[in-house]
C-alpha cells in the first residue's frame, strides 16, 4: 500500500489540473527554476524575469487541463514554449519591438568572415553557466531575442521572422551580429580571466 | 528541427541546459496566491451555470404549461358545441326548440315569449326547467326598451333553430340546466317601490309581470320557480333534471377525453427507472441509477418530457496522504534513580523509560481511494418526435438537455488507515464534485400501449457529459454514458 514518494510529471499535471493546491505548489517548485532562467535569458533582468515567470505560470495553470502528456518531459517543453511566448509579449509591450530591432541593426560589430571556421568548445575556457548567462544577457535586446530563439529554442529564421514580424534577412543579420558580439565578449572574458590567473601565480 | 553545425552555439546551449535560478520567495508567494484565486474562480464559474440552467428549466416548464393551457382553450369550444348539439338532439319536441329559440331572437317581443313557453312546459317538467334560464335571459335582455320598440301587435318571426339553440347555451355554458331563481324572481316579485324602472314606467312593468298575463297563468318555468320561492321553499330542480345534468357532464367529459386521445394533445405522467453506464470517468466505468417522476405532453408526433428524478452514483475518490514513515521505536530513558543497597554495597540504578516511535525525516506520500456515493437531482427536458406510430406502439427519437444538481455526498468506505505512520496532511486529488452537471441525451423511444390509459416506455439512450465529477481532465476526454430508460406512464 505504501509507495515511494515518486511524484512523476503526469501525476503532478493531473493533480494540478484537478485544482490541487499542493500539486500546483509542487509544480512551481519543480519547474520555476528552469523556467526563470529561460525568462532571464530573454529579458536580462531578474525582476522582469520574475514578472514573466509569474504571468507565464498563471497561463500554465489556466491551461493545464488542456495539456495532454505524450512523453516524459513534454510538460517541461510545453511550459518553456509558454514562457518564451510570454517573454516575447513582455518585450514587445515594454521595449517597442521594431525599434529595438532597427536600432540593433546598426552595423557596429565586425562580422566574422566565416562562421564555420570556429573550432568548437575547446577554444573556450571553462566558462561557468553563470558567466555564459551573463554574456547572453549582456547582448542588446534585439540580438538577444533572435539569438535565444535560434540557438536555444532552435527556431529557424523563417519562424523567427514570423514571430518577430521582421524579414528573414533581419533575423540572420541579428543572429550574425549577436554571435560576433558574443565572440568579442568571450575573448575579453578569456583575457581577463587569464590575466587574473597570471596575477595569482 | 534545425541541425546545429556551429560549435559555439552548441557550447552555449549545453552550458545553459541545466542552468537554474531560484525564484524569490515574494514571487513564489505572489504566484501561489493568485493561482489559488484562479482555482476558486474556476469553481465559482462552474457554479455560474446554475442560474442559466434554472432559467432554461423554468422556460421549459413555462412553455409546457402555456402549451397545455392554450390547447385546453382550443378544445373547450368544440366540446361545448358538441354538448349543445346533443342537447338539441335529445329534445324531441319541436315546440320546445321553438320556445328556446324565442329568447335568442332579439326582435321578439315579450308577448311572444310568454305565449310560446306554454307549449314547452307542457312537454316535461325537466325541459321546462331547462327553458327557464332562457326565459329569464329573455326577460332581462328584453326588459325596458324592447317593449317600446316592438309593439304587441308585431308579428313573431322565430329564428332558425340552429342559431337560436347555440346562442343561449353558449351564453350559459354547460350549466344551462341550473335553475336561476334570482333572475326570474324580479319578474314575479317585482316591487314597484324598489324598482326604479317600475316607477318610471308602470305600463311596461305590467306587460312584464302582470299576474293576469298569459305567461303566468300558463306557468312557465320561471314562473314556477319564482312561485316556489314565494311560498318559502327553495327552488330545487327535480331528480330527473339532476340526472340529466350528470349525464351531460359525463358525456362532455367523454368527449373531451376522446378529443384528447383522438386529437393531438395528450398529457401523461408516470415513474421511470434508468440504469446508466458511465464511461471515461476518473475511476473507471460506473453505474448510476436514475429514477423519479416524469410528465410528457404530446402534440401530434411531437412531445416534450420533463420531470424530476434522483440519480445515485458511486465513485472512488483518490487521496494523497503525506506522512512520515514509521521506522521503529526505542526505549527512551526518562530518568534514573540510584538507591543505595547495603547488602550489595553499591548504588542500584532504577531507570524510568518510555517507548518512543521513530519516524523518517523525509516526507513520504501514499495514494489511496475512498468510496463515495453521490446523490444528484436530475431534471431532464427532452424533446421527441414519433416517426412511426400504430395503435399499440409508437417509436421516435428523443433528445434534450439534462441537468444534474449534486444533493449529497456520503462516504461509504472506511477512512484511510495510516498504520503507525504519522500523517502530515491528506489531499483530495480527485476532481472536486461539481454542484451542477450538464448532459445532452439522445435516444430511441418506444412506447407500448398496455391498456387504454397505461403506457410502457422503453428507451435506449446515450448521454454526453459537458462536465462531470468523474471527468479526467488530463486526457481531455469527456464522460459519456449509455442507459436504458423504462417508464410506466398513465395518460391523464
Amino acid at each position: 500500500m505504501i509507495r515511494q514518494p515518486d511524484i512523476v510529471e503526469e501525476d503532478l499535471i493531473r493533480k494540478a489540473s484537478a485544482g490541487d493546491n499542493s500539486a500546483i505548489e509542487a509544480l512551481y517548485d519543480r519547474y520555476a527554476p528552469i523556467l526563470l532562467s529561460v525568462c532571464y535569458r530573454y529579458c536580462g533582468n531578474r525582476d522582469d524575469a520574475e514578472d514573466i515567470l509569474h504571468d507565464g505560470f498563471i497561463k500554465i495553470i489556466r491551461n493545464i487541463a488542456k495539456f495532454e502528456i505524450r512523453r516524459e518531459g513534454s510538460a517541461e517543453a510545453w511550459m518553456k514554449r509558454i514562457m518564451v511566448n510570454t517573454a516575447l509579449n513582455f518585450i514587445r509591450e515594454r521595449g517597442k519591438w521594431k525599434n529595438l530591432l532597427e536600432n540593433d541593426s546598426i552595423n557596429d560589430i565586425e562580422e566574422p568572415a566565416d562562421e564555420s571556421d570556429e573550432t568548437g568548445a575547446d577554444r573556450y575556457p571553462d566558462l561557468r553557466p553563470e558567466e555564459v548567462m551573463q554574456l547572453v544577457c549582456a547582448l542588446p535586446p534585439g540580438y538577444r531575442t533572435v539569438f535565444n530563439l535560434y540557438v536555444f529554442e532552435q527556431y529557424g529564421h523563417r519562424e523567427i521572422a514570423n514571430l518577430l514580424g521582421c524579414t528573414e534577412n533581419t533575423s540572420k543579420s541579428q543572429l550574425s551580429k549577436a554571435r560576433g558580439l558574443l565572440r568579442k565578449k568571450i575573448s575579453q572574458m578569456i583575457s581577463t580571466n587569464t590575466s587574473r590567473a597570471y596575477e595569482k601565480v | 528541427m534545425k541541425k546545429f553545425d556551429i560549435p559555439s552555439d552548441e557550447f552555449l546551449r549545453e552550458s545553459l541546459r541545466d542552468y537554474r535560478m531560484t525564484p524569490s520567495d515574494a514571487a513564489r508567494n505572489a504566484f501561489l496566491k493568485e493561482a489559488s484565486g484562479i482555482i476558486q474562480s474556476g469553481r465559482s464559474s462552474r457554479r455560474g451555470w446554475i442560474l442559466p440552467s434554472l432559467l432554461l428549466l423554468l422556460a421549459g416548464f413555462a412553455w409546457v404549461i402555456w402549451t397545455l393551457l392554450a390547447h385546453e382553450e382550443v378544445i373547450s369550444t368544440p366540446v361545448k358545441q358538441e354538448v349543445s348539439r346533443q342537447n338539441s338532439v335529445s329534445t324531441d319536441s319541436p315546440p320546445l326548440s321553438l320556445t328556446k329559440s324565442t329568447p335568442a331572437s332579439a326582435s321578439s317581443s315579450i308577448k311572444t315569449t310568454t305565449e310560446k313557453p306554454i307549449e314547452a312546459v307542457s312537454v316535461s317538467p325537466a325541459e321546462a326547467v331547462h327553458s327557464q334560464p332562457h326565459s329569464s335571459s329573455l326577460t332581462q335582455s328584453s326588459s325596458g326598451n324592447k317593449t317600446k320598440e316592438f309593439p304587441e301587435s308585431s308579428e313573431f318571426k322565430p329564428a332558425p333553430a340552429t342559431t337560436t339553440m347555440e346562442k343561449p347555451i353558449r351564453d350559459y355554458g354547460l350549466t344551462t340546466a341550473t335553475p336561476a331563481p334570482s333572475q326570474s324572481q324580479p319578474l314575479t316579485n317585482q316591487d314597484p317601490a324598489t324598482s326604479g324602472r317600475s316607477e318610471q314606467n308602470p305600463a311596461e312593468n305590467a306587460s312584464l309581470v302582470s299576474p293576469a298575463s298569459p305567461a303566468t297563468s300558463s306557468k312557465p318555468a320561471s314562473a314556477l320557480t319564482s312561485a316556489a320561492e314565494q311560498s318559502g321553499q327553495p327552488a330545487t330542480p327535480p331528480a330527473t333534471v339532476i340526472a340529466t345534468e350528470k349525464q351531460e357532464k359525463k358525456e362532455a367529459g367523454n368527449i373531451r377525453r376522446s378529443d384528447h386521445r383522438n386529437n393531438n394533445g395528450r398529457v401523461a405522467g408516470g415513474v421511470f427507472y434508468t440504469p446508466e453506464w458511465l464511461h471515461n470517468t476518473l475511476d473507471g466505468n460506473n453505474i448510476a441509477h436514475n429514477f423519479g417522476l416524469e410528465g410528457v405532453f404530446r402534440y401530434g408526433g411531437f412531445s416534450i418530457r420533463t420531470g424530476a428524478g434522483i440519480s445515485i452514483a458511486s465513485g472512488a475518490n483518490e487521496i494523497e496522504v503525506a506522512y512520515k514513515p514509521y521506522l521503529g521505536d526505542y526505549r527512551k530513558l526518562d530518568s534514573i534513580q540510584f538507591t543505595w543497597s547495603d547488602p550489595e554495597h553499591k548504588y542500584i540504578p532504577k531507570m524510568f523509560m518510555s517507548t518512543q516511535d521513530v519516524f523518517d525525516t523525509l516526507t513520504a506520500y501514499d495514494y489511496s481511494s475512498v468510496e463515495k456515493r453521490y446523490t444528484y437531482l436530475r431534471i431532464p427536458v427532452v424533446f421527441g418526435y414519433d416517426f412511426w406510430k400504430t395503435e399499440k406502439i409508437s417509436m421516435g427519437l428523443r433528445a434534450g438537455p439534462v441537468l444534474s444538481l449534486l444533493l449529497s455526498t456520503k462516504q461509504l468506505s472506511e477512512a484511510y488507515d495510516p498504520g503507525q505512520n504519522r500523517i502530515l496532511r491528506i489531499n483530495d486529488i480527485s476532481p472536486g464534485q461539481l454542484d451542477l452537471n450538464w448532459q445532452i441525451m439522445a435516444g430511441l423511444g418506444i412506447s407500448v400501449r398496455l391498456s387504454r390509459n397505461l403506457l410502457l416506455d422503453l428507451e435506449p439512450e446515450a448521454s454526453y457529459y459537458f462536465n462531470s465529477a468523474f471527468e479526467r481532465p488530463a486526457n481531455r476526454q469527456k464522460p459519456w454514458s449509455a442507459g436504458f430508460r423504462t417508464a410506466l406512464m398513465i395518460e391523464l
